[in-house]
């Protein structure tokens, strides 16, 4: 499967990292910004199946986006990564609706397998979505 | 009475000058336990940044200041305790550490100053040392040229010291820093404007006369070298990883730019640094906006009838040996953005460059430069548009060129080429390509071939990943490296830093024991040796000769040599991040951390001035910390007035001086038993010592009584006086600093034993004797070699042995403390007996017969 991921963080060094691990392991398109400003007006623009955020970022926290996402597409999985790993900071990004945490650094396989869960997880969201409008009294 | 008295008693005495004697031993033991910590902790964080290089973790700029901080705060602690405990004799590290922590720092902040330079370069003066003055792009183009004679376009490059020149000539800097000053980056539309504000501010500013004018000379040199008129293609050159967003892909090239349009081009290019996106960059990580500059190439076009890329390595089958080749009609721009389905020829990279596969396709449009400037479509004439559009001897000089740059370079390229009119062909550009490995470095369980080949070892930890393969070389001593041999595997009890003379030479080393933070580990890794370490039993099991593969990634000692596995090691060595920005800072960062200068503490460069890295220091602080406590208990000590005496039946006068733990709290009096000493070195050594009947005067030969003082020990009461030197004991639980006089000779012996293996050692010193110095080294050797097969490492030098044990668990360690104990009493004036090498040899058996078995 083939997905759309977006990756914010203010470190280019991550973004290109990550954007370079994405293109070697898997086969889904990645786009990146260093600022998380941009985020919204890309997410309103074009679906994406995935976000990969940083916590920590000026202008929108990672608390921020998730929130920003969840009412743009609430069904897209956002994966938080972060340096400040703390619990309290994973619960809060869990309850709001995070779909996974990790923290910096990680390895290579780690993020990949969180990525190709992830996607899973969106594909049969989508696919229940469209199997439940099927059998909806009114469709038929 | 009791008034008379104290009338003499001194008035407010202090403390007795032994008890503070006391007080300072045992702060400096104090001081080394830290230190001893300390080193660990370093070690650690010197493992991991390593860990993290190796291109398996994804980690930021944020992971590496923390842990360099973190290094650098251990590093300066190991310092300032080895001056602790050796009373500041080392004062000097402290100014090898600021250096190279100042280093480093600047590393970490990118301080990047523009070099003054000349406003513009041509090209025949840029070489890969220019790539501060004109960027990376300019200096490797600079670099085919001149260093590997290769064709490229005449040029000209206009440097990062000209962007400095062109803002300070219109005062811009002020005004671009006030904007940027007020604006906030969390607000986009703010950003929006200022960055465009900004942008128009360096658009509207005419070229200073200045820059006019050396564009103006350096665009008619071209035009004389060519004799026409002629286009330039411009291409921006960032210099730095810190601009890299500035460009955001759309000011890469500009093609077929006329002489008069340069210095628009050039506003364009410096304008570009000011997007939103690089503002929010360099704000937000706290940069300093004006050390960022911009560069920029300007090269004659060529009016290409072909053009495309090579890339050194096929990266969809980064196997295949060969190079291959994309082209098409016109310009190679349209290969570079995939507008175009091009011909693909893998061609070989060595002689004789020989087309191996081709792939046609039909080529209908072409981009071209157009007269009027720029470029535009065409359609491919109706004849060429089905064959290829290289013939083979030209795909042969680009494959020949290819395996040159890929050497030059040292790593695979992505390079861009033109085919002029002539078909003469002209480099545009090359740049490190990003080759991934295809495929996923499988388990031992997923390689069936595997079970073919028996598994000798499945134990121990990594200390260097990767897999080698040669014949079992044995190494108990520092002397049998010697006959190593080239592609050996090099298997040793303990880890040890002597080991890095055959890292060289060596295709894997395994030991018994060790962690992954020691200091060989860390050489091992610098050495890419792979590395297996902990294994218990390797040099019991492993035969002198055997032919065997190890897997260091999977902790894997096989029989046999296998190819299969050590070709996956090969292409899982490769790092794919190596050339991003943060892995070229990375490597910068980890040259003043890493690399072990420092191996050999005989050597006489094994001094602070010759530490050049944090490991130097760590190594250094380490090993003569060691060696100060080493002499502690052999420094002077006055009349121990409050210091305990050992209840022995030896003639002995032994005093303990505890540390801390050594001695049971409740002890109440002057003399301890044994029974009431805690520390467990002490008991397993005194254990030893008592267990052997105490010898009454050897027996001396007519040349014995030559010596003097051999003499002197064999008279009557002569003994008594040997004993009449008092020896100390610093002990503490775990600890024993024990200093033995037995007459003429004087042996060291510490032990510190704590909870890990990894800083467990015994050090042990023998020097002197009674009797002639051939009877002294005799005994010496005799000592040399029952250590050796205690498995100390030794070392002997005429009258002096000096032996170290490594990295042991503790029960081990009492039963060599045992046995030291013995061989202490039984070697006491045995030098008086040494008449000839036989009594050495049955001394040696007699000993090992009947007091180590």
């Amino acid at each position: 499967m083939r997905g759309k991921i977006l990756i914010v963080d203010d470190e280019l060094d991550i973004l290109e990292l990550l954007e370079m691990i994405i293109a070697e392991r898997t086969s889904h398109q990645v786009v990146t910004t260093n600022n998380p400003l941009e985020v919204p007006p890309l997410l309103k623009h074009d679906p994406f199946d995935l976000l990969i955020t940083d916590l920590r970022m000026p202008g929108l926290s990672g608390m921020d986006l998730i929130r920003e996402a969840k009412t743009i597409d609430p069904d897209m999985p956002v994966i938080v990564i972060t340096a400040y790993g703390s619990s309290q900071s994973a619960e809060e990004a869990i309850a709001e609706g995070a779909y996974d945490y990790i923290t910096k650094p990680f390895r290579k396989d780690q993020i990949i397998i969180t990525i190709n869960r992830a996607m899973e997880w969106h594909a049969m969201k989508k696919e229940l979505a469209a199997l439940r409008a099927q059998h909806r009294p009114d469709s038929r | 009475m009791g008034k008379l008295k104290d009338l003499f008693r001194p008035k407010n005495p202090g403390p007795h000058p032994n008890r503070k004697m006391e007080e300072q031993l045992r702060q400096k033991y104090g001081a080394f336990r830290k230190l001893l910590a300390d080193n660990q902790e370093v070690l650690e964080i010197i493992t991991d940044l390593e860990e993290k290089y190796a291109g398996d973790y994804i980690f930021d700029m944020q992971y590496l200041r923390a842990n360099i901080r973190k290094l650098s705060e251990k590093v300066y602690s190991l310092i300032h305790l080895l001056n602790e405990i050796s009373n500041l004799k080392y004062g000097e590290l402290y100014r090898i550490h600021e250096q190279i922590y100042q280093e480093l720092s600047d590393l970490l902040a990118k301080k990047r100053k523009i070099p003054v330079d000349d406003l513009v370069l041509s090209f025949d003066r840029i070489a890969l040392d220019k790539e501060e003055s004109v960027g990376g792009k300019m200096a490797n183009l600079g670099e085919l040229r001149n260093r590997l004679g290769l064709p490229v376009p005449e040029g000209f490059a206009i440097t990062a010291y000209t962007y400095k020149a062109f803002i300070d000539y219109h005062h811009l800097q002020e005004e671009i820093s006030s904007r940027l000053n007020q604006l906030d980056i969390n607000n986009l539309e703010d950003l929006i404007v200022v960055s465009r504000d900004i942008q128009q501010l360096i658009l509207e500013k005419p070229l200073p006369p200045f820059l006019t004018e050396i564009l103006v000379k350096s665009y008619q040199e071209l035009t004389e070298k060519a004799g026409r008129e002629v286009r330039v293609a411009v291409r921006s050159s960032a210099l730095g990883e810190d601009s890299r967003l500035s460009f955001a892909g759309q000011y890469g090239t500009i093609l077929n730019v006329s002489g008069e349009n340069i210095g628009e081009k050039y506003k364009e290019i410096v304008a570009s640094k000011f997007t939103p996106r690089a503002i929010f960059y360099f704000i937000g990580k706290g940069f300093r906006e004006e050390d960022i500059a911009m560069g920029m190439g300007c090269m004659m076009m060529v009016p290409a009838k072909a053009g495309g890329v090579i890339y050194t390595v096929d990266p969809g089958n980064p196997q295949r040996p060969e190079a291959v080749i994309h082209a098409h009609w016109g310009l190679g721009k349209t290969v570079v953005d995939g507008t175009v389905t091009p011909d693909i020829f893998w061609v070989s990279k060595e002689d004789p460059f020989r087309v191996v596969e081709s792939s046609m396709a039909r080529k209908e449009k072409m981009v071209i430069a157009t007269p009027e400037g720029g470029i535009g479509w065409a359609e491919v004439p109706q004849d060429l548009q089905e064959g290829p559009c290289l013939s083979e001897k030209l795909i042969g000089q680009l494959g020949r060129a290819a395996g040159a740059i890929e050497d030059h370079f040292g790593h695979p390229q992505d390079i861009e080429w033109a085919l002029d009119e002539e078909d003469r062909i002209y480099f545009l550009q090359t740049r490190p390509l990003k080759v991934f490995s295809q495929k996923k470095i499988p388990s031992p369980q997923e390689i069936p071939e595997l079970s073919q080949f028996p598994v000798l070892l499945e134990t121990g930890v990594m200390g260097a990943q990767g897999v080698g393969s040669g014949p079992v070389f044995l190494a108990n001593q520092e002397r049998d490296l010697v006959n190593f041999p080239a592609g050996g595997i090099l298997v040793a009890r303990t880890p040890s830093p002597k080991w890095v003379t055959v890292m060289s030479k060596a295709r894997g080393i395994i030991t018994d024991l060790g962690s992954s933070a020691s200091h060989m580990a860390a050489l091992a890794r610098e050495f890419r040796v792979p590395t297996i370490l902990n294994t218990q039993k390797a040099s019991e099991i492993l035969a002198p000769g055997l032919e065997v593969t190890v897997d260091a990634t999977h902790c894997r000692v096989y029989q046999g040599r296998i190819e299969k596995l050590i070709e996956y090691a090969e292409e899982e060595a490769v790092n794919p991040f190596e050339d991003t920005p943060l892995f070229v800072l990375f490597d910068k960062i980890l040259t003043r951390i890493v690399p072990l200068n420092l191996v050999d503490p005989t050597e006489p460069d094994f001094t602070p001035a010759h530490c050049r890295t944090f490991h130097d220091i760590t190594r250094f602080t380490h090993q003569t910390a060691t060696q100060e406590m080493f002499s502690l208990s052999t420094s002077p000590l006055t009349t121990p007035g409050e210091a305990l005496r050992l209840d022995t039946d030896t003639p002995l006068e032994i005093l303990l001086i505890d540390l801390g733990g050594g001695i049971n709290p409740g002890f109440k009096g002057k003399k301890v038993k044994l029974n009431q000493i805690l520390s467990w070195p002490m008991q397993a050594f005194w254990q030893g010592v008592q267990s052997m009947k105490w010898p009454g005067p050897k027996p001396l030969d007519m040349k014995g009584f030559a010596s003097v003082v051999a003499q002197t020990a064999a008279e009557p009461g002569g003994e008594n006086r040997i004993y009449s030197e008092k020896s100390y004991a610093l002990l503490s639980r775990d600890y024993l600093n024990f200093s033995i006089r037995l007459g003429y000779h004087l042996s060291t012996i510490e032990v510190l034993g704590g909870s890990g293996e990894n800083e467990n050692y015994i050090n042990f010193i023998l020097k002197g004797g009674g009797a002639t110095i051939d009877r002294r080294d005799r005994r010496a050797r005799l000592v040399a070699t029952i250590l050796e097969k205690l498995g100390f490492q030794v070392g002997q030098k005429l009258d002096l042995v000096d032996a170290r044990l490594i990295h042991h668990p503790r029960e081990a360690m009492e039963k060599v403390l045992y046995s030291l104990g013995k061989l202490t009493v039984y070697t006491k004036q045995l030098d008086m007996v040494m008449f000839n090498e036989a009594i050495v040899e049955w001394s040696i058996e007699e000993f090992v017969k009947e007091h180590l078995r």
